[in-house]
């Protein structure tokens, strides 16, 4: 076998691992963009929760709040520092990767929060939480359709790298 | 004897953003107008409350009174904005002590608050347009009270004291330093204050303090704990003045628990006219009232004491 035909053989290799790779990236980005708004939701719930029963200010319930559904919500947002209320995180989140998937619901959510009493709290609380389980719902819907268009693009684009390579 | 050293446990808590305005109050206000407020603040010898009205001037009430106007007007969002801050973005928290007329901030800072109440079945159900914040800024004690010690001592602690004054004199300062007083040095004693609006404990921080604080209870349900189950020695309590309030403080002095309380009167003559007051004085829960002006320049108050028996009938 000739050195071309390896280098050929070692190119069309790569391309395909690398497709593979960048597959599997846009998968988990799907799949990142669901957990992120589960995540959310919770929090929400939390607040909503917290608020409630105890009258827990906001600080405190952040404060208290699992780290690792703080990161979920974080998702996509790199070296973003640990919020320490909602408009923290809503500004940590409008940098990151994900800022559409409910940005504005929870902008409107962190700008009041905290500002009135507890059952109008409650009330935009429950407003939030409707609104992203709608979201995420119409989210996991698209997911498997999502997931084979990218599978399907992905696959011919790489194909056809290979078949040009070759 | 005093009990302790003045000055002993007496703790400044507050971290001061211009002049002498306390950091969580600067941080509160809106920037447009805080280098204006602070800039004011800092040109007082002492100040005293901050007044934010929506649409009017802000005020600085300083060096004993005066009120002086700081030209800078308010807008309703901003005032509102304000109340948010001071509630660290929980107005909801502090719900109940907004329908009350005012929020305690962790470090001893009393904001009044009014606006537009909405009442459900008699009772405020909610504050909404803020209208007036009033903040009220706490200050160290002074080395003061130690004639209110002595009167104390002259009943062997069987009786309590009755501090009166118009508002704004210096009652909650003089018991800050009459509870650091009476619960530090080597005759300590247990004193417990009750402090349902949390603006006595600041400046009582210190570890060296025999002392018992009941926070956030209401007086009445306060007083009684610490006669009963504290074994309190002395209670402290600020602006007592409701037949309950009244009736668990003879309570206590039935407890062999003297205390010592405020309350807003400008002569012992009107102080005993109030509800309750009159039944405390035949029970001889006090064995002295207290009236105090403030002395220009002085740390210490000028007292006029009347002891029980001087009273008139």
């Amino acid at each position: 076998m000739s050195l071309q035909v390896i280098c050929r053989l070692i190119g069309a290799g790569l391309m395909f691992g690398s497709g593979l790779a960048v597959l599997r990236l846009m998968s988990e980005r799907e799949r990142a963009r669901l957990y992120r708004l589960d995540c959310l939701i919770a929090i929400v719930e939390l607040i909503r929760s917290d608020i409630s029963r105890y009258l827990t200010p906001i600080g405190d319930i952040f404060r208290r709040c699992d780290p690792e559904i703080l990161a979920g919500c974080l998702t996509g947002c790199r070296d973003a520092p640990c919020p320490r209320d909602m408009r923290e995180l809503y500004r940590a989140m409008e940098k990151g990767d994900y800022a559409a998937d409910g940005g504005s619901i929870l902008g409107e959510f962190a700008r009041t929060l905290g500002s009135s009493y507890r059952d109008e709290e409650i009330r935009e609380c429950d407003v939030c939480i409707t609104e992203l389980t709608a979201l995420r719902e119409r989210l996991a819907c698209e997911l498997p359709v999502r997931r084979r268009s990218a599978g399907a693009l992905g696959f011919c684009a790489m194909a056809s790298v290979v078949i040009l390579t070759l | 004897m005093f009990n302790g050293q003045y000055g002993i446990g007496i703790e400044n808590s507050l971290g001061v953003g211009g002049g002498q305005i306390p950091a969580s109050v600067a941080d509160a206000l809106p920037p447009r107008v805080r280098d204006d407020i602070l800039k004011a603040a800092a040109r007082c010898h002492s100040v005293e409350e901050v007044r934010l009205h929506c649409g009017r001037r802000v005020t600085l009430t300083v060096d004993g009174g005066i009120n002086r106007p700081v030209p800078a007007v308010l807008t309703r969002e901003e005032t509102e904005d304000v109340l948010t801050r001071l509630c660290e973005g929980s107005v909801y928290a502090y719900r109940d002590t907004i329908r009350e007329g005012y929020i305690t901030l962790g470090d001893g800072v009393r904001v009044g608050v009014c606006g537009r109440a909405v009442c459900e079945n008699g009772r405020v159900g909610g504050v909404y347009d803020i209208s007036t914040l009033s903040i009220r800024i706490p200050h160290p004690p002074p080395a003061c009270g130690g004639r209110i010690c002595r009167l104390l001592e002259a009943t062997e602690y069987t009786r309590g004291v009755m501090i009166y004054s118009p508002p704004g004199v210096g009652k909650t300062t003089l018991l800050r330093s009459l509870a650091a007083r009476l619960s530090s040095g080597p005759h300590a004693r247990r004193v417990a204050v009750v402090d349902t609006r949390g603006e006595l404990a600041c400046f009582l921080s210190s570890p060296t303090l025999c002392l018992d604080l009941l926070s956030g209870y209401p007086k009445e349900v306060g007083i009684s704990i610490a006669a009963r189950t504290l074994s309190s020695q002395v209670i402290i309590c600020d602006e007592i003045g409701t037949p309950a309030e009244a009736e668990a403080i003879r309570g206590a002095h039935n407890c062999g628990v003297p205390l010592i309380a405020t309350a807003h009167a400008g002569s012992v003559r009107e102080l005993l006219g109030r509800a309750g007051m009159a039944e405390l004085h035949v029970s001889g829960s006090f064995g002295a009232y207290v009236g105090i002006r403030r002395r220009p320049g002085l740390s210490d108050f000028e007292y006029d004491v009347c002891m029980r028996e001087e009273v008139p009938s």
